[in-house]
């Protein structure tokens, strides 16, 4: 399903195509919710932690350190979240245990990203047609080059920009001027961004004047107002096809 | 769905590569292909307005019958309220099937005063276990392609026609095998067991699989709790299930008395006047014998290896109209995997078993008459539906054979379940070898594995203790000079260290014993003719092929390439070993173009250990420095992505080291699932530990 729900739009022919990653390569509660749950059953294992104590720690870790790194790349990380979590309960700064459960998180994690069905062909066809590809992403710069080289990806963009180097994560506009930068453009007109937060994607590509395309599966709620993106799409396989007509022409 | 995928999940937890995340999406795509959604939709319609005269006549009678007198013993009260002894001729499983839907179809039934909804729940049951059928297969291929599993599977117009017009019901017996096979590929014995024993319940027929099973479980897992774990259920459920055969006159009478038994010493040769030989035991006598010589028994050689016995039997049985969709998830399955036959042969063999059907109904003896009438009576019928039934065997004949070529004899690990892999440690670092074969040992199971000594044969080599001369003859003489061993004329005698392999394999026959040979040699003088390093310490060598490895190693030796060092050097030179932090990295020289590239990203992305890389001079090798710590859960998930044929490998996966063995681990399996794999790409590979 593809839809353009920006009418008065007329899509050109791309001068680069910015991808988001979470959500947008891959679907992320599921690859989230494997991941935390491998974590538990160590914490579980090592620690005798019951379920709800381990996920209440969590989440009460979790909220702390994203109110006090505020909209940051280090505000998503795990590792930091899990610190926080044994300090919770009582223990010393337990180094080994953080690390342990971080590298748990992520290798779960990672088994259980597949791409989304397509995604190495449309990529492979913006390649094939000299497009620029880059990639905005929030989280530190660590996990996510590791994801893309996880999912075989890690020659293919010609850019990326972390939240991480940023110091801010999306929609702060510095994301995307330092993307303009890192790919030699000037301005975001006719270059596609394709998320899938209204806020962080939509919006924040938007107001430089980008076309935006907002990826849908489960769980995504359609941007509205001024978060509404120009066309949605839930397969890659349509978007695909949308894209060679538009090259093609 | 939801509820299905977690199940699915939960059943499969203890499989090397569980049912996750990337195969529920695949099945959820599969499910909104239109090759899915128009068959179902052609099943549902055949369900809903389509009657089965069997089904009317004889099997809902029977189920009402069951229902109505519930607690009562089934086939007696039928037989006893005047019904057919012909009416339901299966055992409880297939009873169990149909009773929960169609119960509730009879209580619709009552609500609204009408005799449709039993009917309709009765097929409904059987949309649900062809559905199985359809799950399972993608399941157990994991990497299928829809088109090919929804084309030979879910559109098989034999499926469609004997399930859903037909009304047989073979499907139940055989979908629940399915169901067995894919448990004990998850490992659930307990659960295969039972599903072995409710389908040999369903139907008799069933119990062919049983030795095959057997068979496959002892190959994978000896006698182990696994083994028992599946004997005990299949026996307990099996005896719980078939209580009727002591106390159910009427069960006798309508299942243990039918005629298809019978069926088995229909073809045989005659010996004089009173011997006959019969063909169907012997066929199937050589099926069992074709698997279980096979060495490596995998998943796909056995679930291929069953589908070839189930159509020699049937080849060669006088055919009954359902026993053919026992054949056909077997023959999908490997379509499938081979790729072949899906057209031609595939959609032939459905269309002349469709045929063969349509000759033998009533309403066709209709057609047959009118168009004899075009031709003046000249055609003979009898010919004619002779001539279909010859194609129908004909046809499944050829397939059957082309299974065992394409599914079996080509398969990679039929090929080389008669070669060895060869492990070769060397040098005075005993200990560091042992810790790598314990490790090796581990994962690929003890008795899969045999020790060597080669240093006593390396010696003897060199020594006065064993001479081979010019014709080929290689002796062995003790100390006093007394002729220990001769062996003439012997073909491979290339090289000295051919030699060695060789004599290992004709004097201990050790290539007959074990899959794989580890073989030390502690000496610290070095008797082999090479040596890449001074400091030599431990040597790896592993290949397949024993006859040719020595010219290769020795083509490898002297070319400089195709070979691999590996060291551990300490990060920090000046910390002693007996420092608490001291600390090494893990280097290894691999062979440009040989897995450096992928071991590259999984370790930086799954284990997020610091990994260096190097071109060395001349661009033949590449450096590896892997610093940190990687636990063998990492290894674990990396062997899970870089091995494709792991769930083949039969390997322990709790057994994956850390660190830097499990590193070598990682390149010693990858190296050999290659080999299997027939990849002439890749090059062998010479270990060194220094």
């Amino acid at each position: 399903m593809l839809t353009k729900l920006n009418n008065d739009l007329n899509i050109d022919y791309p001068r680069a195509v910015l991808f988001d990653t979470d959500n947008t390569l891959y679907e992320y509660a599921p690859a989230n919710n494997a991941a935390i749950e491998a974590v538990y059953l160590k914490a579980n294992n090592l620690l005798g932690l019951k379920r709800n104590t381990f996920f209440n720690l969590y989440n009460k870790a979790r909220l702390q350190i994203k109110k006090d790194l505020n909209k940051t790349a280090s505000s998503h990380s795990r590792l930091l979240y899990f610190q926080r979590m044994i300090e919770l309960l009582g223990y010393n700064a337990k180094l080994l245990l953080a690390l342990d459960f971080e590298q748990t998180f992520w290798r779960t994690f990672l088994s259980n990203a597949p791409l989304f069905p397509n995604v190495y062909k449309f990529l492979n066809l913006l390649k094939e047609s000299d497009i620029p590809i880059g990639v905005i992403t929030d989280l530190t710069a660590q996990i996510q080059l590791r994801k893309l080289t996880y999912f075989g990806l890690e020659d293919t963009f010609d850019a990326i920009v972390t939240s991480e180097e940023v110091g801010a994560d999306k929609p702060d506009p510095k994301n995307f001027t330092l993307m303009l930068s890192k790919l030699k453009l000037s301005s975001m007109t006719n270059i596609w961004m394709i998320g899938d937060n209204p806020t962080s994607d939509i919006l924040g590509s938007k107001k430089l004047g980008a076309t935006t395309f907002q990826k849908i599966h489960r769980g995504i709620k359609i941007g509205e107002g001024e978060k509404s993106p120009d066309v949605i799409f839930s397969s890659y396989k349509d978007l695909e096809t949308f894209t060679r007509v538009i090259i093609s022409n | 769905m939801t509820v299905l995928f977690g199940v699915l999940s939960k059943l499969s937890n203890k499989a090397y590569t569980p049912y996750g995340i990337a195969e529920d999406r695949n099945l959820k795509i599969l499910h909104t292909d239109n090759l899915f959604v128009i068959p179902l939709v052609i099943r549902i319609y055949l369900i809903l307005f389509f009657t089965s005269d069997i089904q009317i006549h004889w099997f809902i009678p029977f189920i009402r019958n069951t229902i109505s007198q519930f607690g009562n013993d089934p086939w007696s009260s039928f037989i006893q309220s005047g019904g057919s002894d012909l009416a339901f001729p299966y055992g409880i499983g297939m009873l169990g099937a149909f009773l929960p839907i169609s119960f509730i179809g009879l209580c619709v039934d009552k609500l609204f005063s009408t005799n449709l909804f039993i009917l309709i729940g009765f097929k409904l049951s059987l949309l649900v276990f062809d559905y199985s059928i359809l799950l399972v297969l993608a399941l157990i291929t994991k990497k299928y392609s829809n088109l090919h599993l929804l084309l030979v599977y879910w559109c098989s117009p034999l499926i469609i026609y004997t399930t859903y017009i037909h009304g047989q019901l073979d499907i139940v017996p055989i979908s629940l095998l399915f169901i067995c096979l894919c448990m004990i590929q998850w490992k659930r014995f307990g659960f295969a067991g039972s599903l072995l024993a409710i389908a040999v319940s369903t139907k008799f027929s069933m119990l062919i699989a049983l030795p095959l099973i057997l068979i496959f479980i002892y190959k994978s897992e000896k006698f182990n709790a696994n083994t028992f774990t599946f004997i005990k259920y299949l026996m307990i459920l099996g005896a719980i299930l078939n209580w009727p055969i002591v106390l159910s006159s009427g069960f006798v009478e309508m299942v243990v008395e039918t005629k298809e038994i019978s069926k088995l010493y229909t073809l045989y040769l005659s010996y004089g006047e009173n011997l006959k030989v019969y063909i169907i035991p012997i066929i199937y006598t050589l099926c069992l014998y074709q698997v279980w010589r096979l060495k490596i028994v995998t998943k796909d050689l056995f679930i291929i290896a069953t589908g070839i016995s189930f159509f020699s039997l049937l080849i060669f049985i006088p055919p009954q109209p359902g026993w053919l969709l026992w054949v056909i998830p077997f023959l999908s399955f490997y379509q499938i995997q081979s790729k072949k036959d899906i057209l031609v042969l595939g959609l032939l063999f459905n269309i002349i078993a469709l045929f063969n059907n349509f000759s033998d109904l009533d309403f066709n003896n209709l057609l047959w008459n009118s168009t004899s009438n075009l031709y003046n009576n000249e055609i003979d019928i009898s010919t004619t539906k002779n001539l279909i039934f010859t194609s129908q065997q004909g046809l499944a004949i050829l397939l059957a054979i082309r299974m065992y070529l394409y599914g079996i004899q080509r398969n990679s690990f039929y090929k080389l379940s008669d070669k060895p892999y060869a492990i070769y440690f060397e040098g005075n670092d005993s200990s560091r070898s042992v810790e790598c074969a314990l490790s090796i040992e581990k994962l690929l199971g003890k008795d899969k594995i045999k020790y060597e000594k080669v240093s006593n044969f390396s010696y003897l080599i060199n020594g006065p203790y064993l001479r081979y001369d010019d014709e080929n003859t290689i002796s062995q003489i003790d100390h006093q000079g007394n002729l220990l061993f001769i062996k003439e004329k012997v073909k491979y005698v290339l090289n000295p260290r051919t030699n060695i392999f060789k004599i290992i394999r004709d004097l201990i026959g050790i290539e007959k014993k074990s899959r794989y040979i580890i073989l030390f040699n502690d000496t610290k003088s070095k008797v082999l003719p090479f040596s890449l390093k001074k400091k030599i310490n431990t040597t790896i060598v592993f290949s397949s092929d024993i006859k040719s490895l020595a010219s290769k190693i020795n083509n490898s030796y002297n070319s400089g390439i195709n070979t691999l060092w590996a060291y551990l050097e300490p990060i920090n030179i000046n910390l002693k070993e007996s420092n608490a932090n001291y600390k090494q990295r893990f280097i290894t020289i691999l062979p440009m173009g040989f897995l450096h590239d992928q071991l590259l990203r999984l370790f930086i992305s799954v284990s997020s250990i610091h990994i260096d890389t190097e071109i060395l001079p001349g661009n033949q090798f590449l450096k590896m420095t892997f610093e940190g710590y990687s636990t063998k859960e990492d290894i674990s998930e990396i062997a899970n992505v870089l091995i494709p044929q792991i769930e083949d490998l039969s390997i322990d996966k709790a057994m994956w080291s850390s660190g830097y063995l499990g590193i070598i681990q990682i390149i010693l399996l990858s190296y050999i699932a290659e080999e299997m794999q027939d990849n002439k790409e890749i090059k062998d590979l010479n270990l060194e530990l220094i």
